[in-house]
């Protein structure tokens, strides 16, 4: 026997072992035999598995990045986009939702005293004096705005017109030192006059009976005297209150009722009605200077 | 009429409104300054007197225009203060910025006092001539001894007043600087001055 056949032979019976092993662990593992066997190999394959796959994948993932990275960016300013779009809309109903609390304010203030008529007036410039308080009004005489109206907003009273064009008025605040307005206080039913303190000043109610019992947080409506303003509208509320024994008077420092920097929307009161004092026309006989 | 009148009328009808709506909106430190008065006294100390007035009517009227003072008294107020700008100008040693930052300030403190001194002596003529504002002469008769009065019980508003006029001379003496450098410029590129060779 020389060497080849051999060599030969040993090949055939080794991949007939090879056949006879394999068919061996499939008759085995159709069997159920090999259960035991699988679990003792593959438990650590597969945790080594999941290792390589991790890292795999994160090293796909940086091959791939610059493609993501630029989809993401682009995401991203769409997100943008999209974010100040809700941004500005959030805004424009935010405003909306102010105007809306406005007017209801001014509707509400129209509803409690129906017997005014009034037009509604928006705020479209201040004095340029800073010595004078004063607001200009985008209504005038061709609507109906005269001189001496007075004009109110839905927290109270805000002043009277000064001076009129066409298509605007001037408004003197109650703040301004040349304003006086006859009052009277809520509880109290004391009455003077409110005057603006100006630039520096304070607002205040003069000519206060000095017996009257005045507290502090009591509000101060108009009082209608003079026919100038109508009565019961809101002018402020007493903060402090000057008695001095040696006076005939008192005098009451006002906190006006109306924000005057944030004015956006006004009422020119252009009808009212005012307090009859016809009975003071006619002086009675027994009054009158013997003849 | 030299171009500045032409140039002034626009200029302070912009400037006018945008101290009646937008300057309000934006007070430094609750004070707001008067573009009006810093861009006339910018002019006056770069091109003089003469047009320093006509600057001084035609913002003075316009402002009033906007406002609920006296027609004039600004006009008048300002034309004081141009006037004085103008004399201390000549003695002043010549700079291009401590004399506009230091005659800004003289500028307004001159301009309030005249204001006020021309309201003080105006206004019980103009409330005469809106008697509807006034339903009682009396309150308007016992104005200083209210005003005593108010000092004495810490309501006055002098201090307040005064505060504000200085804090105002201050604002103004800065916000000249970059006003009358901008006319400055702007004259030199519209008409440089002649070199001879």
């Amino acid at each position: 026997m020389n060497l080849d056949e051999t060599q030969q032979r040993i090949r055939w019976v080794t991949f007939a072992v090879l056949i006879g092993v394999t068919i061996l662990l499939l008759v085995l593992d159709s069997s159920g035999s090999l259960d035991n066997a699988f679990n003792f190999f593959e438990d650590p394959l597969t945790t080594v598995m999941g290792w390589t796959t991790t890292r795999v994948d994160t090293l796909i993932e940086t091959f791939a990045g610059p493609e993501d990275l630029q989809a993401a960016q682009a995401e991203i300013e769409q997100l943008r986009v999209q974010v100040q779009a809700l941004q500005r809309e959030n805004e424009e109903l935010r405003e909306i939702e102010g105007e809306f609390q406005l007017m209801q304010d001014l509707f509400n203030r129209a509803r409690e005293s129906p017997e005014f008529r009034r037009l509604t007036a928006s705020v479209i410039g201040y004095d340029t004096s800073p010595l004078f308080r004063s607001i200009i009004l985008d209504k005038g005489t061709e609507d109906g705005v005269f001189v001496g109206m007075p004009v109110e907003s839905a927290r109270g009273l805000v002043g009277q017109v000064f001076r009129t064009t066409n298509h605007s008025a001037m408004v003197i605040l109650i703040t301004d030192n040349i304003s006086s307005i006859p009052a009277r206080l809520g509880d109290s039913r004391a009455t003077g006059i409110v005057r603006g303190g100006g630039l520096g000043g304070v607002m205040a109610m003069d000519w206060l009976d000095l017996e009257a019992q005045i507290n502090i947080g009591e509000v101060v409506y108009t009082s209608g005297l003079g026919g100038r303003f109508p009565e019961d509208i809101a002018i402020g509320r007493v903060t402090d209150l000057e008695r001095r024994e040696a006076d005939l008077f008192q005098r009451a420092v006002v906190q006006p009722a109306v924000d005057f920097d944030s004015l956006e929307m006004v009422f020119v009161i252009t009808d009212f009605r005012t307090i009859d004092t016809t009975i003071f026309d006619t002086i009675p006989e027994d009054l009158l200077p013997a003849p | 009429m030299s171009l500045s009148f032409y140039l002034a009328i626009p200029l302070m009808a912009i400037l006018a409104i945008l101290q009646s709506t937008l300057l309000p909106r934006f007070p430094i430190f609750g004070i707001v300054p008067q573009l009006w008065f810093v861009a006339t006294i910018a002019w006056t100390l770069l091109n003089g007197l003469r047009q320093g007035l006509i600057w001084a009517l035609i913002a003075g009227i316009i402002v009033d225009l906007f406002s609920a003072s006296p027609l004039g008294v600004t006009t008048l107020a300002l034309m004081a203060s141009v006037a004085l700008v103008v004399f201390i100008q000549r003695h002043f040693p010549e700079s291009r910025i401590l004399m506009p930052v230091v005659l800004g300030v003289i500028a307004t403190l001159v301009f309030w006092f005249v204001y006020l001194l021309l309201l003080r002596i105006v206004m019980p003529l103009t409330i005469g001539g809106y008697e509807f504002l006034d339903i009682s002469n009396i309150a308007n008769n016992t104005r200083i001894p209210d005003l005593l009065g108010d000092i004495a019980s810490g309501y006055s508003p002098v201090g307040p007043i005064l505060t504000y006029i200085l804090t105002t001379a201050l604002i103004h003496g800065l916000l000249i600087l970059p006003i009358y450098w901008g006319y400055y410029n702007l004259e030199r590129l519209f008409s440089p001055k002649r070199v001879e060779i």
